[in-house]
């Protein structure tokens, strides 16, 4: 392998890691809040870039891109209140959530196909929003026995539901935003190497992102909450920090920065309704080869696998690609689940 | 240990006949395929069950091996192994070349250890040869080929199975949570990759023409017409003998310690279980249960496709599990029957991935503790018989001329 | 080492972090005997008896159990060599029954595995009756009869505390760990627990009890080990340790002294 050619891979494999690492960040900033591993953080990730992608051809790309942000960041609100938040007392907008879910249900299973377009969908409402309300009511109780295993099953059922809404919503083909300067052709030279100019938007939009995060957890009320929260809720609790609405927000940032770095990435790796599984896992590799929680690692485990898998492609058949990040995956939970960057001892103290 | 255990099972056999005697009586032959189908998925949806309900370990990978039992059987029977059983032994490392399938790759080995990895290949279809696994066949175009009776073939893909559970349970089952979690999914997207990535294994077109599979008599397993109400009965038959298993071991001493371990690993440990023992012999066994669905319903279907490798399908086990109240076999059966067979008969279209996420959310919202419960039915009863008490003593009061006046219409007036 | 020595700690060291929570600590646990550990807070006992029944690895230091080293043996294996313990908070299998929990307990005095199990051979059914059995009488003895057929999560604190205390018998072990088991309970039951340990002691199984109720130590005490710090402050007869001027500065602060 020649110089320039390693300088390629080594520029791709910097641009992919970078999105695997703001994935990763998600992940740890919600797992600091919750505990919880969010399984749907990959599929945040296509839902902002897809909404991007339909917006720019509208808008101007740059407002686009805000578009898919902030549809993101609704979205993560939502799941949050819907289903991570273990609240016992009577929620309305989760009802009226579960109302619309079994109301689709209904609709899709044609109970009320025999009316005719339009009331269909009336009658639908009609039935699902008392059936929210009354799962509501009725079944409110039995939320307090939720355990870490239901709870990782329900995340990744929100994955699976946001993934097919999505397939629905768009279609089930690959989608790529336009470049932000140029387009497929215009190269960027550097002595011998040669890359897209969109590279440099990857990585510097990635940067831009974790000094932003950076400066927000370091620096400012909400951030310096956040944290505290992640040490002990308890405490955070009694410090009069409002513990629902930090975990709210980690909900809103990781799901708005995945967006983000899922739209800049959109022109070169393409967006596809189903990728979001695939990088949760590399994501969730990425953020376990830095030590869960810990973003900065987190950073470095990210680029270190995309530059790792950017190499396989010249070893290995193209298909086994994503094998790879798993193989490494494995790897470490059998040999150092504290992560490479981690400390035992202090892995030991977690719940799991 | 009393007789009363076995009513369920009972009822079970007694359903299975009854519904066979009311489709064959209705003419409604055509509903046999996919209660057949169903009955297969049950089985691997019983082993989770025991995997997850009973010592609470989650599996995402479940579809896993559910694959390699079916893609091993299906390999076995249709690979046209006669070059290799023919061959020299410098033509045995072209042969081997193949299971990696891309030419690039193949490549890249370098022939001596192309030849080292042909050596066992090469002995154990030798070996194979010498027992006499092998039978003649056709391949799509007619040509004879030598592949492995289905019979031996059943041995080798559950033993597969049973090696690649014990490698990957040994080292994973040690995790917990979210890493067990993750670990689990990334075995099975290995799996799914490695399936789509191989020549082998027919890359993303899968393998066909899978042959039957001869029991005993005139019994084989089939996708025919002719044979539908047998495989009915033969799928059955599979799925209650795994139920018996199930329920033997659940009611066991191995049952108790693994319900032990689920409660609290710590003090399951300090009464002299193993944890880490049993907890990988019920991952073999539920892993053993996939491969068994697999490898019959390759032979039922005659053949096997890459969405069934996928994670949606590891998904899909995990949220009839879950539905079906983790810990209750009989309450999982019903749950995986019913939705099994609304989804194979096309019921969501396009939905079926939607619906199952859906019953996973609102399960798992919900009733955590799965659909199927007594307690809820306790509930019920007690609910509704205060109300029916308070409706009878509201009536009694009204015919003494005691009426319970609206209050807050009074005010308005 | 004489016979009589069942239970062996030789020079046990634990850090955590910067913390030396258990240093340096030797002592010895005489068959048939009930010895206790007590400390103000935070003196590493209950750290001491995870390094006993090997739920957390010692950094240095031996512990011998029957004469055999078991310091690097994993839980499970300690257990079945005949070493029971309960836990400070109890951890009975909250969903199963009272029953099922001290069945579970008979584990390793019944040995039916996956596939004995799972064909349901003759003698694994005569065993679980046995177990059965064994476990009834077992309840019967400690008074626990009524609760049998409970689900261990409905029961009231006090009775989780003595079924934990079953289950842990139900192994029928050489030696009982018991880690504060009178945290929790009301004045009568502490008597009718000091009175139960008493007749599990006749049993012929041997008590190893941390305790901060101080008047039941000293009512069944054969023998107390003091710790301080992490460290042993004193060993002896109860007469002896009410009167040692070390353990009563401990107790009540230096200025009483």
């Amino acid at each position: 392998m020649n110089v320039d050619l390693f300088f390629n891979y080594l520029v791709i494999g910097l641009t992919v890691g970078a999105q695997y690492a703001i994935v990763a960040i998600g992940f740890n900033i919600i797992y600091n809040t919750t505990g919880i591993i969010n399984f749907a953080q990959g599929d945040f990730l296509i839902l902002g870039a897809m909404v991007a992608i339909s917006m720019s051809s509208i808008l101007p790309i740059g407002i686009a891109i805000g578009v898919g942000v902030l549809v993101a960041a609704v979205y993560g609100a939502v799941v949050e209140n819907v289903f991570i938040r273990r609240n016992r007392s009577f929620s309305p907008f989760r009802s009226v959530c579960i109302g619309i879910i079994a109301a689709l249900l209904l609709k899709t299973l044609g109970i009320f196909s025999f009316l005719p377009e339009g009331i269909d969908f009336a009658a639908a409402f009609l039935f699902g929003l008392p059936v929210g309300f009354g799962l509501e009511t009725v079944f409110r109780k039995y939320m307090k026995e939720q355990t870490v295993l239901s709870l990782i099953v329900l995340t990744i059922a929100v994955s699976i539901l946001t993934r097919e809404i999505m397939s629905h919503l768009w279609d089930k083909d690959a989608h790529v935003l336009p470049y932000f300067i140029g387009d497929s052709n215009t190269i960027l030279s550097l002595g011998s190497i040669s890359f897209s100019p969109q590279r440099i938007w990857v990585l510097g939009i990635c940067a831009l992102l974790v000094i932003g995060l950076y400066v927000f957890f370091k620096y400012t009320r909400y951030g310096k909450a956040m944290r505290a929260c992640s040490l002990d809720h308890t405490a955070a609790k009694l410090c009069g920090i409002n513990v629902r609405l930090m975990i709210t927000i980690s909900f809103i940032v990781s799901a708005a920065i995945a967006a983000l770095a899922g739209s800049v990435i959109s022109p070169l790796s393409q967006t596809k309704y189903d990728m979001g599984s695939v990088l949760a896992i590399k994501g969730f590799s990425v953020a376990i080869l830095g030590g869960l929680g810990n973003s900065f690692a987190a950073v470095a485990g990210g680029l270190i696998l995309g530059i790792l898998e950017a190499f396989s492609v010249s070893i290995f058949p193209n298909a086994y690609k994503d094998v790879v990040a798993i193989l490494l995956l494995l790897l470490i939970l059998v040999f150092k689940p504290s992560g490479v960057f981690g400390s035992r001892q202090a892995s030991q103290l977690k719940e799991f | 240990m009393n007789i009363r255990q076995y009513l369920p099972a009972a009822v079970f056999l007694g359903a299975l006949v009854a519904v066979q005697l009311v489709i064959s009586l209705t003419g409604a032959a055509f509903y046999f395929t996919q209660i057949t189908m169903s009955f297969y998925y049950t089985i691997v949806v019983i082993g989770l069950c025991l995997l997850m309900g009973y010592a609470g370990q989650i599996s995402l990978g479940h579809a896993g091996f559910f694959s390699i039992g079916a893609y091993m059987q299906a390999m076995l029977t249709t690979h046209d192994f006669s070059s290799i059983i023919h061959s020299s032994w410098d033509e045995v490392f072209k042969n081997v070349s193949q299971i990696f399938g891309t030419v690039e790759w193949y490549e890249l080995i370098p022939e001596k250890i192309g030849a080292i990895l042909g050596i066992p290949v090469k002995l154990f279809v030798g070996l194979g040869d010498i027992f006499g696994m092998f039978v003649p066949g056709t391949d799509g175009f007619g040509n004879g080929i030598l592949s492995y009776a289905p019979s031996a073939a059943l041995f080798i893909s559950l033993l597969t199975a049973i090696g690649i559970a014990c490698l990957i349970g040994l080292p994973v089952l040690r995790l917990k949570g979210h890493y067990l979690a993750m670990a689990t999914l990334g075995f099975g997207i290995i799996i799914s990759t490695i399936v789509f990535g191989t020549k082998l294994f027919g890359e993303a077109d899968g393998i066909s023409r899978v042959p039957a599979f001869h029991l005993v008599g005139p019994l084989s397993i089939n996708g025919g017409m002719a044979d539908r109400t047998v495989n009915y009965y033969i799928a059955g038959i599979i799925l209650f003998i795994v139920l018996i298993v199930s329920m033997h071991i659940v009611a066991s001493r191995v049952g108790r310690a693994l319900r032990a371990i689920h409660g609290n690993e710590q003090a399951a440990g300090s009464l002299g279980i193993n944890a880490m023992r049993y907890k990988l012999g019920v991952f073999v066994l539920s892993a053993l249960f996939a491969a068994i669905a697999g490898v019959f319903l390759v032979h039922y279907n005659g053949s096997i496709g890459t969405s069934e490798t996928s994670v949606l399908k590891s998904v899909r086990y995990v949220s009839i599990v879950a539905a079906g109240g983790m810990d209750s076999i009989w309450g999982v059966v019903a749950m995986s029957m019913g939705l099994n067979f609304v989804s194979l008969r096309g019921y969501f279209g396009s939905f079926d991935e939607i619906f199952f996420a859906l019953i996973l959310v609102v399960t798992m919202l919900f009733l955590p503790r799965g659909l199927f419960r007594k307690e809820y039915l306790e509930v019920v009863i007690k609910k509704t018989r205060r109300l029916t008490r308070r409706m009878v003593l509201k009536r009694k009061l009204e015919k003494k001329g005691i009426v319970f006046a609206n209050k807050k219409k009074d005010d308005e007036k | 080492m004489s016979d009589a020595v069942i239970l062996e700690a030789q020079g046990l060291n634990k850090h955590f972090g910067g913390l030396h929570a258990v240093r340096d600590v030797w002592f010895s646990v005489q068959k048939g005997k009930i010895k206790s550990i007590i400390g103000p807070n935070g003196a590493g006992k209950t750290t001491l008896f995870n390094l006993l029944s090997g739920a957390i690895p010692a950094d240095s230091g031996r512990v011998m159990f029957k004469g055999e080293l078991i310091s690097s043996k994993k839980p499970y294996a300690i257990a079945a060599l005949g070493m029971a313990r309960t836990y400070q908070t109890t951890r009975l299998f909250e969903h199963m029954t009272v029953l099922e929990n001290i069945m579970a307990g008979r584990h390793i005095k019944t040995k039916a595995g996956f596939i004995a199990s799972a064909l349901r051979l003759p003698w694994t059914l005569r065993e679980e009756s046995d177990c059965k059995k064994k476990s009834r009488e077992l309840l019967t003895f400690f008074s626990l009869g009524e609760f049998i057929d409970e689900t261990a999560q409905n029961l009231a604190f006090g009775i989780k505390r003595k079924v934990e205390c079953a289950r842990a018998c139900a192994l029928e072990p050489d030696i009982l760990l018991l880690d504060e088991p009178a945290a929790g309970l009301n004045i009568y039951e502490t008597k009718e627990l000091s009175q139960l340990i008493c007749r599990i002691r006749d049993l012929g199984i041997t008590i190893l009890l941390v305790e901060h109720d101080m008047s039941m130590v000293m009512d069944i005490s054969d023998e107390i080990l003091v710790l301080n710090e992490g460290a042993v402050l004193a060993e002896g007869l109860p007469r002896e340790i009410q009167k040692n001027p070390d353990v009563i500065r401990v107790y009540l602060g230096e200025d009483e002294c």
